[in-house]
């Protein structure tokens, strides 16, 4: 199984160094989702946090880009109002 | 040369009065138990009590897909399947241990037998279920309210206190599964409290650089259960009679 690599950048970069073995691109995107989802969780209404801003960006074992995205496009609401956006960027 | 047995250093073990510890002690075992040994299952009955003196022990819901997310973890200041002295009782959650250490621990009915007619006895028993409780009950809304990192700093602190060490002997599927959350999540957060001097990671280590930084790092909930608080908190006290 492939592995893909999962880091996420801003004035920072945060390298995963370690990756996961994912089937292949579209399990690597469901993945790199649900990652950005799980810390962007219970930011609600924190709106200088750092951590909106950021990109996540996916790497193939040979260190070549597969995709990637803004953090606050992963589909999780940051807003206090409990509205969900709508899930748009999960595949 | 053989090893004394050190049961006193369980807090709880060492708050029993000596009249009522004296009962049960000729029956308390102590020997050394390794990470990722499985001490209780769920739904099983409770066969025995631990009461860790190194170590920790988690407590683990397993939910129907297999995994399993913490419920509590129980170091020196506490037991596993301590109520089971007031009866005979079946575990909730499966109890997992994932510091090893050394663990005094006695056959569930020996110690129901005595606890039966010791009054102090229960009442450590009642005063310890509170503590757990209350403990319970704060990481509840812990886990529903706070974000990654602020869970993570809160888990790590928490551990320190249980296992008495700066350098936690933690895997990042450990702390994926104590959190609830995926590696990759717990890898880029550890990262980013790394990068910020808080933590040193080394694989399966832990090392605490920054204690106060981690408390302002991390949620409320660590300074609401922490160990030395939360008795007086809830106002529990073990030594009242």
């Amino acid at each position: 199984m492939p592995r893909f690599y999962f880091s996420i950048s801003d004035h920072g970069h945060l390298e995963d160094e370690e990756g996961t073995e994912l089937p292949d691109v579209d399990a690597a995107r469901r993945h790199a989702y649900a990652v950005a989802r799980e810390i962007m969780r219970n930011r609600a209404g924190m709106l200088g946090d750092p951590w909106s801003k950021w990109t996540m960006q996916v790497k193939d074992s040979h260190g070549k880009e597969v995709f990637c995205f803004e953090l606050a496009d992963a589909g999780e609401t940051f807003t206090q109002d409990g509205l969900r956006n709508p899930d748009k960027s999960v595949p | 040369l053989k090893r004394v047995a050190d049961h006193r250093d369980n807090r709880l073990l060492a708050v029993m009065p000596p009249s009522a510890f004296d009962l049960f002690a000729p029956h308390l075992k102590d020997k050394n138990f390794p990470q990722g040994g499985v001490l209780q299952e769920a739904a099983e009955p409770i066969e025995r009590i631990y009461f860790p003196q190194t170590g920790m022990i988690s407590l683990l819901i397993v939910t129907t897909d297999g995994a399993g997310v913490e419920a509590a973890t129980i170091g020196r200041e506490g037991a596993v399947g301590l109520h089971s002295g007031l009866g005979k009782r079946r575990a909730f959650t499966r109890a997992v241990t994932q510091v090893g250490g050394q663990f005094s621990y006695i056959a569930a009915d020996r110690f129901r037998s005595v606890a039966e007619n010791s009054q102090p006895i229960k009442d450590i028993i009642a005063r310890y279920t509170e503590l757990l409780w209350a403990e319970s009950q704060q990481i509840t809304a812990c886990n529903a309210k706070h974000n990654a990192e602020a869970r993570l700093c809160r888990w790590l602190l928490q551990t320190r206190d249980r296992i008495k060490s700066d350098t936690l002997p933690l895997t990042q599927e450990f702390l994926s599964e104590m959190l609830g959350v995926r590696r990759t999540t717990v890898t880029l957060v550890a990262r980013a409290l790394q990068t910020a001097g808080l933590i040193r990671y080394r694989r399966g280590m832990i090392q605490l650089c920054n204690i106060e930084g981690l408390m302002n790092a991390g949620c409320e909930c660590y300074a609401a259960i922490n160990q030395e608080g939360l008795p007086g908190r809830v106002g529990v006290d073990f030594s009242e009679k």
